[in-house]
């Protein structure tokens, strides 16, 4: 039932759960959440520009996701800084102009183009069995490229997180260090575009490291049960998947992650005996 | 060698925070700065720090221009600056202060950690290590960030309103170690709010509000016309200070 191509797309997109949880924790420790979120929304016109200007292949609309996504963090940084509007509202409103140009796009593309031979509608909820072992070989370089750079500036990120100021004073290139996490975070969400989708990809980042927040208060013991959450909600959503057919990956494994999550919180104000509704 | 500040100033959406200030720190002095609210005591920290962008001036250590500091400079903000829920404990934040001898990508060993629990014996923490920092009392919390300075090992130690709102016992071990850094030969520059205390927490004083008003040995800054210069009409004297 399960052929070499399901089993190699599932070794790879349970190494991107794990990936996309272990850079969640920093995303949610750094409080880059919802700019996460804006950014894989951003990614959605890159796509389909990239598609109207070089044909289908896959690293191009990637490269066109990228470059779309890092533009609407651009936009997010200049309305934030050179008007008087906070991030909030910078973030609603790229999100949403963004999304808009990409569905219109999108929708253009499918009506007027070749119709729904682009396939470009699995990047808006994932298809991960439309990736190709090639494809899914790229995944796993691009995956362990993230946690290579993670593992050598874990301090580095970790210091930056906590005390932004401190690590200035200590002569560490924070500016520098706050580009290459969000550099990573934009990488990680094109990486899981396919699989997951722009709409759920960062649900895939942040729902793990949110459910391992709960667990625990050591940075190193979240890192790793953000990694276990992410790699079980990735597998499980592949495996349905493959099982029931047709089902769009993305949500499923959108789906396992938020039920980890409830079970960190009913284990968090249960089983240790948290029952205050405040904050602990 | 010592700490020279040269006509730093700061501006804040068009209105200078502090103005000109010119000032040196000798090694082994302990120097306070002292002023009313808003007069720019945090600012003249962060200015030096390069935390917030300066107008004009320089920083000068050893003889030479300090553009960017590099963990020459320790560093204790105000309390409130940093997130108390995160998932360190209290080692962890104490061995903050080594990475800055510590190469990009190298991660602190055990003569890091060794240095670091030293530290916090410094500071009568040693038994709290394992504590999620959120869990601490303000005045421990303070004597955490103290023992990262510590950890840091560094020629200059800046210090903002460490003993605001602390207890008696953080008091004396702040004091305690701030004397042991100075008699090192440290320099050390702390922004202070309670005037009753300056004479004797400190060696030199340093009153600021926007300019420097007057700076010097505690007994000769300290004067009447020194005080209502630098605070205005708001201070009332309940004793002759001069």
């Amino acid at each position: 039932m399960i052929d070499i191509n399901t089993l190699a797309v599932l070794t790879g997109l349970t190494l991107l759960g794990g990936t996309s949880g272990v850079l969640g924790v920093f995303a949610l420790l750094r409080r880059k959440a919802l700019l996460s979120d804006t950014l894989a929304h951003a990614t959605l016109p890159g796509i389909c520009l990239a598609y109207l200007i070089g044909g289908k292949q896959l690293g191009w609309l990637l490269a066109g996701a990228f470059l779309s996504g890092m533009l609407g963090i651009g936009a997010v940084s200049v309305i934030t800084h050179r008007t008087r509007l906070k991030e909030d509202t910078a973030l609603a409103l790229t999100l949403s102009v963004f999304f808009g140009v990409g569905i219109v796009l999108l929708t253009g593309i499918q009506r007027w183009g070749d119709g729904h031979q682009s396939g470009l509608d699995r990047f808006l909820f994932g298809q991960a069995a439309a990736l190709l072992s090639h494809e899914v070989g790229y995944l796993t370089l691009a995956c362990l490229l993230i946690l290579g750079v993670v593992s050598v500036l874990f301090k580095e990120f970790t210091l930056l997180c906590f005390d932004r100021n401190y690590a200035q004073v200590l002569g560490l290139p924070v500016r520098g260090l706050d580009a290459l996490l969000m550099g990573l975070i934009a990488l990680m969400v094109v990486l899981g575009l396919q699989s997951a989708g722009a709409l759920l990809m960062v649900a895939l980042m942040i729902t793990p490291a949110a459910a391992a927040r709960l667990c625990t208060q050591r940075l190193s013991r979240m890192v790793g049960l953000a990694a276990l959450f992410g790699m079980l909600s990735a597998a499980g959503g592949v495996l349905m998947s493959a099982v029931y057919g047709r089902l769009p990956t993305g949500p499923v494994m959108v789906l396992i992650a938020s039920a980890l999550f409830l079970m960190a919180f009913l284990f968090r104000y249960t089983v240790q005996g948290e029952w205050r509704w405040q904050k602990p | 060698m010592p700490l020279e500040i040269r006509n730093l100033t700061v501006v804040y959406n068009g209105k200078p925070a502090i103005h000109n200030i010119a000032l040196t720190v000798r090694e082994g002095v302990l120097m306070g700065v002292v002023g009313p609210n808003g007069a720019g005591k945090s600012t003249l920290l962060k200015a030096i720090l390069r935390l917030v962008p300066r107008v004009a001036g320089e920083v000068w250590l050893n003889g030479r221009p300090l553009d960017k500091p590099h963990g020459e400079i320790a560093y204790l903000p105000q309390r409130g600056s940093v997130e108390w829920d995160f998932p360190v404990n209290v080692l962890d934040v104490v061995l903050m202060g080594t990475y800055a001898r510590l190469p990009l990508g190298r991660r602190p060993g055990k003569a890091e950690r060794e240095w670091a629990m030293e530290c916090l014996r410094q500071v009568g923490l040693e038994a709290l290590w394992r504590r999620q920092i959120g869990e601490l009392s303000g005045g421990q919390q303070q004597r955490v960030f103290l023992a990262r300075a510590l950890a840091q090992d560094a020629p200059v130690y800046l210090l903002d309103e460490p003993l605001a709102g602390v207890d008696a016992a953080t008091e004396r071990v702040i004091m305690e170690q701030l004397h042991h850094l100075r008699d090192n030969g440290r320099i050390v520059l702390m922004v202070h709010h309670d005037l009753q205390t300056v004479r004797d927490c400190f060696d030199e004083v340093a009153l600021l509000n926007e300019h420097l008003i007057a700076v010097g040995k505690v007994d000769a800054v300290m004067t009447r016309e020194n005080l209502q210069h630098t605070y205005g009409g708001k201070l009332v004297f309940l004793q002759d200070l001069d």
